[in-house]
């Protein structure tokens, strides 16, 4: 017999011992409740910014007692997104074990049709960065864009050939439409926190990931909506978890699992984790989403990536969800790390903590030296988001579900492991 | 006489004339300001100028011809860069890389900004847009 524990699985367990605090307060709700007052078109909800404001006026009671749902954001480049496509059967049927969708490598080694395209693919002959630093102009995340936006995709595959699946090549058009289903699902969106990029080398500049870092501290680039930000709003995920309905890119769609690379870091005094730390797994219907949000992203010398549109909304069902949701952009303190060396090299060091309100400011003082900061992530567009997820919640037309397993707060599940290479 | 203009120009120093005193001569024999923006220059090597020559169109046209007259290659944007609005999604990755603070993200808003005038076509900020939304047609010019 196997034992399916909880324990065994990592997954976290419904009780106070979690962190974050037991339900203290007398405010009481229901996702149900809720979820009636959306049926009624009475509930409040508000935006996380918006949220922030009633807080500080109202406090926290009134807070919780008045705003039934908070609604949250995030946009900007995820590399580990990409499509689950089925692209339906020819006939004869073909067996495929080698395709491509406008030229871009897409992965199978799954059943006959099934296909995984994921952002960061490029063409087999994409010159990459044999010159230094390559341009990267087309990939995985644009092609996904391409089809989210209706445009008409080149498909080219290849079988060996089997009783079954005869058909050795294939060779044609497909759209969104056309394909028999298409999923984003993605591994690992929606960072709780992330390192803010530096460059620490004299002379040298940097193409990374994090966009383009000068040299001797010449930027800090950072990737988050700070206070707008899903898990910050909700640092000891009380209220996200699997099963949690969310936006993807304007679509319906549900937290699947933990994020690859899910873990749980030092906190501050308020419970904002120190370091990068949880992350969601999310997927949504391909043939609902807007491509708004969702663009194909292009960073010089590093590659190609998908940038996606999150929204998730956070029911306000006692008043430390309220109070959580009140973060404010000074209490999120987020660490500075040098990817001349200590990214690379994997040294596990960083160069200080900043707060996410200088960080939207637009200067930081790292090592006595003001840094003048820039953002990977769109907070306009993450607000507009927000918005979009308030108006569709208030319209009747989104209800929220509550999670049916908390996500992974403690043990193997939530620490990182590295490679260890012998 | 004639209109006043202010002319972005990026100028490149071949090493050979990199140890010329041209900018100096130019002040000194022109009725123009030089507003140096960026600057890299080094003994021996191609040395690299962002400036805005402000004075009357005329006598900006011919400071351009002295120094090209000394081999300095002089590219003049006429537009500089152009955003298109279409592609920006207002992240704010450029801002950091634009000198001339043409591009800005105002932090209140958190939306990106640009003043075309203020632009000097260093094209810096391109590589920086992952959207493809920033572009040139400059061709530098001999």
């Amino acid at each position: 017999m196997v034992k399916r524990g909880r324990r065994k699985t990592g997954l976290g367990k419904v009780d106070s011992r979690i962190g974050g605090g037991d339900a203290k307060g007398t405010v009481k709700k229901s996702i149900e409740e809720i979820n009636a007052k959306i049926e009624k078109g009475k509930v409040v909800v508000v935006t996380a910014e918006e949220m922030k404001k009633i807080v500080e006026e109202e406090g926290v009671r009134r807070a919780a007692e008045k705003v039934d749902v908070v609604t949250t954001a995030t946009f900007g480049p995820m590399c580990s997104s990409g499509a689950l496509l089925n692209v339906g059967h020819s006939k004869p049927r073909i067996k495929i074990e080698e395709a491509y969708l406008n030229g871009v490598r897409v992965a199978s080694g799954l059943a006959a049709v099934d296909l995984y395209l994921g952002a960061t693919a490029l063409r087999p002959d994409d010159p990459r960065n044999r010159q230094h630093p390559g341009k990267f102009e087309y990939g995985g995340g644009f092609v996904i864009e391409e089809l989210v936006r209706g445009e008409k995709v080149q498909f080219e595959a290849y079988g060996y050939g089997t009783d079954c699946y005869p058909r050795r090549s294939v060779k044609t058009s497909l759209t969104l439409k056309s394909l028999n289903s298409a999923v984003l699902l993605n591994p690992r969106n929606a960072y709780q926190s992330y390192n803010v990029a530096v460059n620490a080398d004299p002379k040298r500049t940097l193409y990374t990931y994090m966009g383009i870092l000068r040299p001797n501290l010449g930027n800090a680039n950072y990737s988050t909506t700070g206070g707008l930000s899903p898990l910050f709003n909700d640092p000891y995920l009380r209220r996200i978890g699997i099963g949690t309905r969310i936006l993807v890119a304007g679509a319906d769609g549900y937290v699947f699992w933990w994020g690859t690379q899910h873990r749980v870091v030092e906190r501050t005094e308020k419970g904002i984790p120190k370091a990068p730390a949880a992350t969601l797994a999310t997927v949504a219907n391909m043939k609902r989403m807007d491509a708004t949000f969702l663009r194909g992203v292009s960073l010089t010398g590093y590659g190609v990536s998908l940038a996606v549109g999150i929204a998730i909304p956070i029911a306000i069902l006692d008043e430390e969800t309220a109070r959580f949701c009140a973060v404010r952009d000074e209490d999120i303190l987020m660490p500075v790390v040098d990817y001349s060396v200590d990214y690379p090299q994997s040294t596990g060091k960083t160069l200080g903590l900043v707060d996410y309100g200088s960080l939207r400011r637009g200067r930081v003082r790292i090592g006595g030296k003001e840094v003048e900061t820039a953002p990977l992530s769109s907070y306009h567009k993450a607000l507009e988001l927000a918005q979009l997820l308030k108006e569709r919640i208030k319209g009747g037309t989104f209800f929220l579900s509550g999670w049916v397993e908390r996500l992974p707060s403690e043990g193997e599940d939530a620490e990182l492991k590295a490679l260890v290479v012998s | 006489m004639g209109a006043e203009v202010r002319r972005a120009a990026i100028l490149h120093f071949p090493s050979e004339v990199v140890d010329k005193p041209i900018v100096c001569r130019v002040i000194k024999q022109f009725d123009i300001e030089v507003n140096i923006v960026e600057a890299h220059i080094n003994p021996n090597e191609d040395g690299m100028m962002m400036v805005f020559l402000e004075g009357e169109k005329r006598e900006v046209d011919r400071v351009i011809d002295y120094m090209r007259g000394y081999g300095v290659k002089i590219a003049l944007p006429e537009k500089g860069v152009w955003l298109d609005e279409t592609k920006c999604v207002e992240c704010g990755a450029c801002v950091a890389h634009c000198v001339t603070k043409a591009l800005v993200l105002n932090r209140e808003t958190m939306r990106v900004e640009f003043n075309s005038d203020r632009c000097i076509a260093c094209h810096l900020c391109i590589p920086a847009c992952g959207y493809g939304a920033l572009k040139s047609s400059i061709v530098l010019g001999d």
